[in-house]
């Protein structure tokens, strides 16, 4: 929960920081990687994601956005203008400190661990189901998938060509896998339902992640340092 | 004493089904159903594809007709209440249900066995101390236990069915109902299944059993019921039921050991009585046959 404060802290901050604020917040979160000992992973997640937004955005924003005035230098015939790169950092760095607190998120934190946290504060247990299931079911329908095309490719459909052929392989497909997902899903809501998931009672939670009371204080204190400094930075730009 | 569950004419056709020209009794999967099950029976349900089982099945815990809908007529009562009348949450309490695909009835959403099975005793609102025991107790039933911290995709087939198996068991419910728990399972899966459920009856669970392995279901069921046609059509003790010759009539095969039985007789290499049900009697009959001491 902590941590989930944290990424919609830096959401928030996201909008409304500077580059040097928010750089220090992805600075930040890699430190908690680093903790946690994702920090190899968040990184080569961060370069990712990052370096093909950033790139193009940098060449487009600082040599033809408009609202360039002030030549830093030449290349060629293209001039670099100091506005469109300042854009381009103020663009990139909010992106860099959202990814880098929701992929702390996502990596340090179970997905079973988050939902529960959630349902336990009120969510209801059908999102969380729905978010779970989401995450995990969708690679065993991708194996089904799979195996159907294996069968479909055994009776001489051909799934290798150009982009038309590869299209056409693939919708027939889509009837065995949606609709054998469909039966799937009926079976699974009939279990479910006779193993109590539309009782509606309060439920109890075999594993529920740890709570310190730090966490509380942690949290408090997120919201109000965020509040502050959302307040100070709509302050200095409204003078 | 009134008896667990009483299914008192009932007739069920799912919905849609009205409405497709059919002939008006074929539209109906369950056929003038009639059916008491006292506490403590071990009830095998037997019948071609489409003969009704399922449809029996579901309609015990109440998922027929609250779940499908449809049109029910009569009466199904299961411990003291109407289906019609309870939802299928009051009646989860009183009857578990297995389905045949073991992989379709996890919930997909948990990491380990153990968590799987606590699913259900979490969603009754269980303190925390009872889920814990009762996973325990229902892993244990199901000879799973040392399984408990493994994930459920990664098990086998036999594997999975005896943890949706014991994710009923940690319900506590005193009925279940298994719907052709085997059907999709290798021989040693079956084996494997059939034992827990020998073992539940012995410890004194009611259980009913839609299930095509006759020879299995011969070795432990107290009762036969053959359906044909939504209709129950022979309803017995497995020697009264599986050794007619009728049971052919509803594309039921008789248990092997009982075929061969009737074989021998028929060329009067042995004499007309009772016919072998299970292994342990056919190996009696052939050592009785050879003139060996079968002690």
């Amino acid at each position: 929960m902590t941590l989930l404060t944290y990424a919609l802290c830096v959401t928030a901050l996201g909008f409304v920081g500077e580059p040097p604020l928010l750089a220090g917040v992805a600075v930040f979160s890699l430190i908690l990687a680093t903790i946690g000992r994702v920090g190899r992973r968040f990184v080569f997640m961060m370069l990712r994601v990052i370096i093909p937004i950033a790139i193009p955005l940098f060449v487009i924003q600082s040599l033809f956005n408009p609202i360039g005035r002030t030549v830093l230098f030449q290349l060629g015939p293209l001039a670099v203008k100091a506005e469109g790169l300042a854009f381009a950092t103020s663009i990139v760095s909010r992106l860099v400190a959202l990814v880098s607190a929701y992929f702390l998120l996502v990596l340090v934190v179970h997905p079973r661990d988050l939902v529960t946290s959630l349902e336990s504060r009120g969510m209801s247990p059908r999102i969380g189901y729905l978010i779970l299931s989401t995450m995990r079911l969708i690679p065993q329908i991708q194996r089904t998938a799979e195996t159907i095309l294996d069968a479909q490719r055994s009776r001489g459909l051909r799934t290798k060509g150009n982009l038309l052929l590869r299209f056409r392989a693939y919708l027939p497909l889509m009837g065995p896998v949606v609709m054998g997902s469909l039966a799937s899903l009926e079976v699974r809501a009939m279990a479910l339902e006779a193993r109590g998931f539309n009782l509606g009672g309060r439920k109890t939670y075999l594993r529920l992640p740890p709570e310190q009371p730090v966490d509380r204080l942690l949290r408090r204190g997120l919201v109000a340092a965020t509040l502050a400094l959302v307040v100070i930075s709509v302050a200095v730009s409204g003078v | 004493m009134s008896s667990l569950i009483t299914l008192d004419h009932a007739w069920y056709r799912y919905p849609g089904r009205e409405a497709e020209g059919e002939a008006e009794s074929d539209s109906w999967a369950l056929r003038d159903v009639s059916l008491t099950v006292e506490s403590g029976e071990l009830v095998g349900i037997v019948g071609r594809n489409g003969a009704g089982k399922s449809t029996l099945c579901l309609t015990l815990n109440g998922l027929v007709p609250h779940f499908f809908h449809g049109d029910l007529k009569g009466d199904v009562v299961v411990a003291g209440s109407s289906t019609r009348s309870v939802t299928v949450p009051a009646l989860i309490k009183h009857v578990g249900v297995l389905f045949q695909n073991p992989f379709e009835q996890l919930t997909g959403v948990t990491d380990t066995v153990r968590e799987e099975v606590a699913f259900g005793p979490e969603n009754l609102g269980v303190p925390r101390d009872e889920v814990e025991s009762r996973v325990d107790r229902a892993l244990a039933s199901a000879g799973i236990d040392r399984l408990s911290e493994r994930h459920p995709f990664e098990l086998s087939g036999g594997q999975q069915q005896r943890v949706a198996l014991a994710a009923v068991l940690a319900m506590e419910p005193s009925i279940l109902v298994l719907d052709e728990p085997t059907s999709q399972l290798d021989p040693v899966g079956s084996d494997e299944v059939f034992e827990v459920i020998g073992r539940m009856h012995r410890s004194g669970y009611t259980i009913l059993v839609a299930e095509h392995k006759i020879e299995a279901l011969a070795e432990v069921a107290t009762r036969i019921v053959v359906l044909a046609h939504g209709k129950v059509v022979m309803d017995g003790s497995p020697r009264q039921v599986l050794t007619k010759r009728e049971l052919l009539e509803f594309d039921v095969q008789p248990p092997r050991y009982t075929t061969l039985g009737q074989r021998l007789a028929d060329r009067g290499l042995r004499s007309k009585g009772e016919e072998p049900l299970t292994l342990d009697e056919a190996a009696r009959m052939v050592s009785d046959l050879l003139g060996q001491d079968h002690a």
